[in-house]
């Protein structure tokens, strides 16, 4: 059985006649000590998705309209405030995009630290102390103690991921949700950070849902993929066959829109022409059909549906040839 | 630190001296005769005039704000017309009850207005936000001659809660402190309002809620501390609004403050009273704008004093 699973996801913003469908019938899982990738372009409701699947959006503005949300054997959308507290920072741990502003500046990076667990835990101040020193540890930061007493300012943005991704971790959850962890920092410290993960997942058994636009990334880390146009999933399947042979025209065209060493200098790089449409001006048929090469009335008219087998799946009707 | 220190002292002898030369310009243009007052109705014209001779009145504006100075800097305030009494003694008798005031009503306003702000900030944009708005909004508006007089009309009279005037126990000093604390309550409560919501936009509140923290603590831990900052920076400047107010409301309810004092002194035209209220009141401004500076960096580390 899957670790998370989310089931027919929709989810809006607004309320009365500015109310606008943003994510619209998603479904995906995550399995024990294995990662999904959610990709997408900016404002494809990649992490509109992953922080409503959770419950983590504050509503309002948002408003999960559907959604079997499963966590092990409870519906988190069925969890009242109080019970959900209980699994946020426990059972789901979050790393967010920005390090550098996700930290309070006004408070130690040790209490911030020592809060993850206290929240959760009933230990004393040294314990938590102990424990946290050697989560810092794991996390690959040196002289811990010294970080302790110092404030988020003080830190490095590269420091500040460790430190955020310390206390995501703090209480050993089965969940890890990364909403682009990566993406504010400099290449460098991205395969650290990617690398340190990693191991995390692999040692800690835990299931890792990533959000990224960074193909790169994808591949590199993660097992399952679900590509996210316009609030719906267009694609989804194990990393290796949609990088092998992607079905959806939209993923093809991301995957062609990747500059190659082999690429003429000076050559007009390869894109996706057109614009995202925004939510509300979404059409009736296939979101993609206006940006698409091989578009026929049918993608105009109707919404093509999930199609295909377990392992590969997409949603259109005129898919690339595997 | 310590050239900080040093910088603050030599700006505020500056200011000082800025203060002293406009009031005591201004006392000077003023038509009213502190001769003629002091002499009385029924004095001669000789008799005025000896009385302004001696207190060198008859000098010309340099020559009277020069022997001023002087004396200042010799710590020397002068003596009140009126009272024959030294001004440094007439005005430190009257400052402990000043103090004892503006504490009770800086206490009014924080405990109010940072209630209020939060409040409403936490429920923004729903009705009670907007009924909390209004109020605030009756709290900076209203004059405080008015706020003191509808006070003592309902608490003091109507109700008979609390006295009509005195000073000496709690009860008295409930309702000039709530006078004096209604109008920097009724701008904290905006204020606090508006950086509370701008804070709880941040990305660290979203990692506090992540954890697991509950929303009291997110928004009295994570968020109260980020959102003081602007308010801390007022408090500061709220000494020098504290100042004037104090003339109106200690005048209202009878408040043997420094307030009183200035007021009894503009009437008789007393001028080295005048200008020792207003020196006092001077250096309270700056004093109150140097522990706000000393406090930021204690709940901000990012500000450092340099």
């Amino acid at each position: 059985m899957a670790l998370f699973s989310v089931e027919d996801l929709a989810v809006s913003f607004g309320r009365g006649a500015s109310r606008v469908r943003v994510v619209d019938g998603v479904s995906f899982s995550v399995d024990k000590g294995r990662t999904l990738g959610i990709v997408g372009e900016s404002g494809c409701g990649k992490t509109v998705t992953v922080m409503s699947s959770i419950r983590l959006l504050p509503s309002p503005p948002s408003h999960i309209d559907s959604g079997r949300l499963r966590l092990g054997e409870v519906d988190l959308a069925a969890l009242a405030p109080k019970a959900l507290r209980d699994i946020w920072g426990n059972r789901i741990g979050v790393v967010f995009q920005d390090p550098m502003t996700s930290l309070n500046p006004t408070y130690t990076v040790g209490f911030q630290l020592r809060e993850a667990l206290r929240l959760h835990r009933r230990m004393t101040e040294t314990e938590a102390h102990a424990e946290v020193l050697r989560m810092l540890d794991r996390v690959g930061i040196n002289a811990p103690e010294r970080r302790l007493t110092q404030y988020p300012h003080e830190l490095s943005g590269g420091l500040r991921q460790r430190v955020l991704i310390a206390m995501a971790l703090m209480c050993g959850p089965e969940l890890l949700i990364a909403d682009e962890p990566t993406t504010a920092l400099d290449v460098t410290l991205q395969a650290q950070i990617l690398d340190l993960l990693r191991s995390l997942r692999d040692e800690l058994g835990m299931g890792i849902l990533l959000v990224t636009h960074d193909l790169g990334v994808v591949a590199e880390f993660c097992d399952q993929v679900a590509v996210m146009y316009a609030g719906r999933i267009v694609e989804s399947a194990g990393v290796k066959s949609l990088f092998a042979s992607p079905r959806h025209p939209y993923t093809h065209g991301l995957l062609a829109s990747i500059p190659r060493l082999t690429t003429e200098k000076g050559a007009r790089l390869a894109a996706i022409e057109g614009m995202v449409p925004a939510p509300g001006e979404r059409p009736a048929g296939c979101a993609f059909a206006q940006r698409c090469p091989r578009a026929q009335i049918r993608c105009r008219e109707e919404r093509p549906e999930l199609v295909g087998d377990a392992d590969h799946r997409y949603a259109c009707f005129h898919p690339v040839s595997a | 630190m310590t050239r900080y220190l040093l910088g603050r002292i030599a700006q505020a002898v500056l200011l000082l001296i800025g203060v002293s030369f406009i009031t005591f310009l201004l006392l000077y243009i003023l038509p009213a005769d502190p001769a003629r007052q002091i002499a009385g109705r029924s004095a001669t014209p000789d008799t005025v005039e000896t009385i302004r001779k001696q207190l060198g009145l008859d000098l010309p504006f340099h020559q009277q704000y020069g022997r001023y100075l002087t004396n200042l800097a010799q710590g020397d305030l002068g003596r009140s017309y009126a009272q024959k009494t030294e001004v440094a003694e007439i005005v430190a008798a009257r400052l402990p009850a000043t103090l004892l005031l503006m504490t009770a009503a800086i206490t009014c306003e924080l405990i109010i207005g940072l209630g209020i702000g939060i409040f409403a900030a936490v429920r923004q944009g729903s009705r009670s936000d907007s009924g909390a708005m209004v109020l605030s909004f009756v709290g900076v508006s209203t004059p405080q001659f008015v706020a003191g007089i509808l006070m003592l009309y309902v608490f003091a009279v109507q109700l008979d809660w609390f006295p009509v005037g005195g000073y000496g126990e709690f009860r008295h000093l409930v309702l000039p402190a709530l006078t004096l604390g209604m109008l920097g309550a009724g701008w904290y409560s905006r204020m606090m309002r508006s950086s509370m919501i701008e804070v709880l936009t941040q990305d660290y509140i979203r990692t506090a809620r992540a954890k697991g923290a509950s929303e009291r603590r997110v928004i009295l831990l994570h968020a109260l501390r980020n959102a003081l900052l602007p308010i801390i920076a007022m408090i500061g400047i709220d000494i020098g609004l504290f100042m004037s107010g104090a003339v109106v409301v200690e005048s209202v309810f009878g408040w043997p403050g420094i307030g009183q004092l200035a007021w009894q002194a503009i009437q008789q035209v007393d001028i080295p009273i005048i200008m020792g209220v207003t020196l006092v009141a001077a250096v309270a401004i700056v004093l109150g704008n140097l522990v706000a500076d000393l406090v930021a960096p204690l709940v901000d580390p990012r500000i450092r004093i340099r």
